[in-house]
């Protein structure tokens, strides 16, 4: 019986053996994509630098987020993104870190310090002494426009992995520096290195923006500058201060010099500094419709990462200008009436108090200015966690032409009241009718 | 003792004398009828000539069993011809007052419709010349509204929505909207009112559907004029709260509504009537307010003004902006005296640093 088994395999075997040979004469041998050589030489340097940062939870040690981070000096010193272990930062009575090394070796994560701001994070991975690090690149030698560079991390939570691509200079309209890195970049490589052809750090991947291989990386200039910030605290308290300067800046950044001006139909309205934000328009005007609408929005990408459910720091205004003149007054009324209740702080769900706001208060009234009459609402919200910040809208309808109108409005999150005053009344002040 | 419950309009002695035919030709044939005390017959007697006489002693034409009272006077009345040929019942010398609608008497004009109370029994007197009062109809239930009444507040009603369909319909073209609105306006009425027929049947002999309509049509006019004309007085004169509590008015509209289905109607005892009407639009009401509460964390409707009406309609004046702006201030203090408030639900911030 064994011997009949025996007999039956070894034919099995021939059989496969000669199938294969077959079909391998058959088909031109499958040639391996040849290897970036460059890339292939940086993975290799990097493998003992690199680490993935896991946020667990410490009821149960669950993975809650993973990211990537790099040593940078012997001791164990590394960074990552801020985004990567804010959980730490938020709530470290239920969450901890670790992290685990290409050969599968894993320890605690100690929070060294953080900047919100530009979502970096400077941690100490214990038990890790004498260690290979990465080295960062000379600031007097500035990357050029095309140049190659790499990104490394742990995409997906699949396995570390290095991604090609090219320096493409800094990204415009930001509110801060951040290179734009035309290379792949998935979640999970966020606080992972981006390093030149030498291997040097030349950033910390940050974020996709949604575009194909369109990413960004935060410069070098910052890491520098959290690396040589005194040690502060390491609690949420510590993002106050970050936030009350990243608004300072903001304002500054805006009222520098008086709002730009844009006509929107017979209206002047407000615009951003053409350097600083992006503003869309649109128009809508159908021969068949009795009514006909512009509109410019406009944004500045400033939004800063707390948490998963948190975003502050951000401002973005509209502006929208309707004719009705084939609707008559009390349609015209009731259409530009929509706008009031869909203003983005009232129209946004719920308004009850959440873990970072407090519900809004309002105050609303006509107001004349520049022979333009308008109903104008300011809500507030104060921010529960981070105290002297609010988030802030102004809304403001004009209410004195009986079939054309134009509303304008401004939401601003994480502003001090003062800043958000001058913001809002600046606002209000450079939109009236010109005809 | 009960009191005489009287599901009308309460007469008191000198008008059941208006009401009752005081010129009826003599007949001494009287049915004396015992009621419980929901009016319902019980039992029929039938006196040959009067006068009558009803009380505790045996003496009496028709007896009745008297429970104890803290009133010893005897328990008799009389019933007969007064010198102008009405019949009327009188508390016989010495006996105890009775309940006749008005109160407690010693003397009731008898009006058939009605009923007496003697020794804690219901009763009432009727002739043989008493007809029946004919199955009310609708336009009898409600005769201030008039015959068509159902025709023309369903017409009006039917405009109503139209008309906010029409404010809201920018585009001109949706035609179907038009017809939705007011297919829901009629299904909704139909539904209200087939649910007031139906009580109206189970409480009295008629359904009056078509009152019932009536009553609910006008009651959506009335709504919608009185919402537009609140949010014009909200803008005119700067007064978002007139905005923010309509709902109340919702409440009230309704609540009114359901008296009326319920009293004028269907007939309901006021109290019951009153009931309905309060717990109806109680609890629409409650329901608005605790939909704005669990939006809003307060129960105002709305957190700013909605409502815009045409420039000729403003009346309160503009302020400046600096004014405006001073008005903001307060906000801030506002904002930071909310920060103890709790989200609802999952604290995520409990545990470590409390």
């Amino acid at each position: 019986m064994i011997l009949f088994a025996q007999r039956c395999a070894l034919a099995l075997a021939t059989l496969c053996v000669a199938f294969t040979s077959v079909v391998g004469a058959q088909t031109p041998a499958a040639v391996p994509p040849v290897p970036s050589p460059t890339g292939q030489r940086l993975f290799d340097a990097a493998r003992d630098k690199l680490v993935q940062i896991r946020i667990l939870t410490r009821a149960g040690s669950s993975q809650s987020s993973v990211g990537s981070g790099f040593l940078i000096a012997p001791d164990g010193t590394a960074l990552t993104n801020y985004h990567v272990i804010s959980q730490l930062v938020l709530e470290p009575q239920r969450y901890r870190a670790e992290y685990v090394r290409v050969d599968g070796k894993r320890g605690a994560v100690a929070l060294l310090g953080f900047d919100v701001i530009h979502d970096l994070a400077v941690v100490r991975l214990e038990e890790i002494a004498g260690a290979a690090h990465f080295s960062l690149r000379e600031e007097a030698e500035p990357l050029r426009q095309g140049e190659k560079i790499f990104s490394l991390g742990n995409p997906l939570d699949l396995g570390f992995a290095i991604s090609e691509g090219t320096y493409n200079g800094l990204v415009e309209r930001r509110l801060y520096d951040t290179i734009h890195f035309t290379g792949a970049l998935n979640p999970g490589m966020s606080g992972g290195p981006a390093v030149d052809e030498t291997g040097r750090v030349i950033g910390v991947n940050v974020a996709g923006t949604g575009g194909e291989l369109a990413n960004l990386l935060v410069p070098l200039r910052y890491v520098r500058a959290l690396i040589a910030a005194p040690r502060g605290a390491l609690d949420k308290k510590a993002i106050t201060p970050q936030l009350i300067a990243h608004q300072d800046a903001l304002v500054a950044a805006l009222l520098g010099k008086p709002f730009p001006k844009q006509t929107l139909g017979p209206t002047t309205v407000a615009v951003g500094e053409d350097k600083l934000l992006r503003c869309w328009g649109q128009s809508a005007a159908k021969p068949e419709k009795p009514y006909r609408t512009e509109s410019i929005r406009c944004t500045l990408q400033s939004a800063l990462f707390i948490d998963q459910n948190f975003t502050t720091g951000s401002i973005s205004w509209d502006h929208t200008y309707r004719n009705g003149d084939k609707l008559g007054a009390m349609r015209f009324a009731a259409w530009n009436a929509r706008t009031l209740a869909v203003s983005s702080m009232v129209g946004q769900g719920s308004l009850k108090p959440t873990r970072y706001l407090t519900r809004p208060h309002c105050h609303e009234d006509f107001v004349t200015h520049s022979a333009t009459t308008f109903r104008v609402s300011v809500c507030v919200r104060a921010h529960r966690e981070f105290e002297g910040l609010f988030d802030m809208n102004i809304n403001a309808i004009t209410v004195d032409r009986a079939t054309e109108g134009f509303s304008s409005s401004l939401d601003i999150r994480g502003v001090s009241f003062a800043n958000g005053n001058r913001l809002t009344r600046a606002f209000l002040e450079a939109s009236s009718w010109t005809k | 003792m009960d009191e005489v419950i009287d599901d009308t309009v309460p007469v008191s002695v000198a008008a059941a004398e208006t009401l009752a035919p005081a010129a009826q030709p003599a007949d001494d044939v009287v049915f004396l009828e015992v009621l419980d005390k929901h009016d319902g017959l019980v039992e029929r007697h039938r006196f040959e000539r009067l006068p009558v006489t009803v009380g505790a002693a045996y003496d009496n034409d028709h007896i009745v069993d008297v429970e104890s009272s803290k009133d010893r006077r005897p328990v008799a009345v009389t019933l007969a011809r007064t010198h102008d040929g009405a019949l009327a019942i009188t508390a016989s010398r010495g006996a105890a007052d009775f309940w006749a609608p008005g109160g407690l008497t010693r003397s009731w004009r008898v009006d058939p419709d009605k009923s007496f109370i003697l020794g804690g029994h219901r009763m009432r007197v009727r002739t043989r010349s008493y007809m029946p009062a004919p199955r009310a109809t609708s336009s009898r239930v409600l005769p201030v509204l008039g015959r068509w009444a159902w025709l023309w507040s369903l017409l009006l009603a039917l405009a109503g929505t139209s008309a906010m369909t029409w404010l809201g319909d920018i585009d001109g073209e949706r035609s179907a909207l038009y017809v939705t609105s007011a297919l829901a306006t009629m299904t909704i009425l139909a539904l209200w009112s087939a649910i007031w027929a139906l009580v109206s049947r189970l409480t009295g002999r008629a359904s009056h559907f078509l009152a019932h309509l009536s009553l609910a049509a006008l009651a959506i006019v009335i709504l919608l004029v009185l919402d537009y004309a609140f949010d014009t007085a909200a803008f005119a004169f700067n007064l978002p709260a007139i905005q923010r509590y309509d709902y109340a008015l919702v409440g009230l509209i309704v609540g009114g509504l359901v008296w009326c289905h319920a009293r004028l109607v269907s007939r309901l005892r006021p109290n019951a009537a009153l009931m309905s009407a309060l717990l109806i639009g109680g609890a629409l009401f409650a329901f608005q307010a605790l939909t704005a509460y669990t939006a809003r964390g307060n129960i105002a409707s709305t957190l700013t003004l909605t409502a815009l009406r045409p420039p000729a309609l403003r009346v309160a004046t503009p302020s400046t902006v600096d004014a405006f702006f001073a008005g903001t201030e307060s906000l801030k203090a506002n904002a930071e005296a909310s920060r103890p408030e709790k989200p609802d639900g999952f604290d995520f911030s409990a545990g470590g640093e409390d």
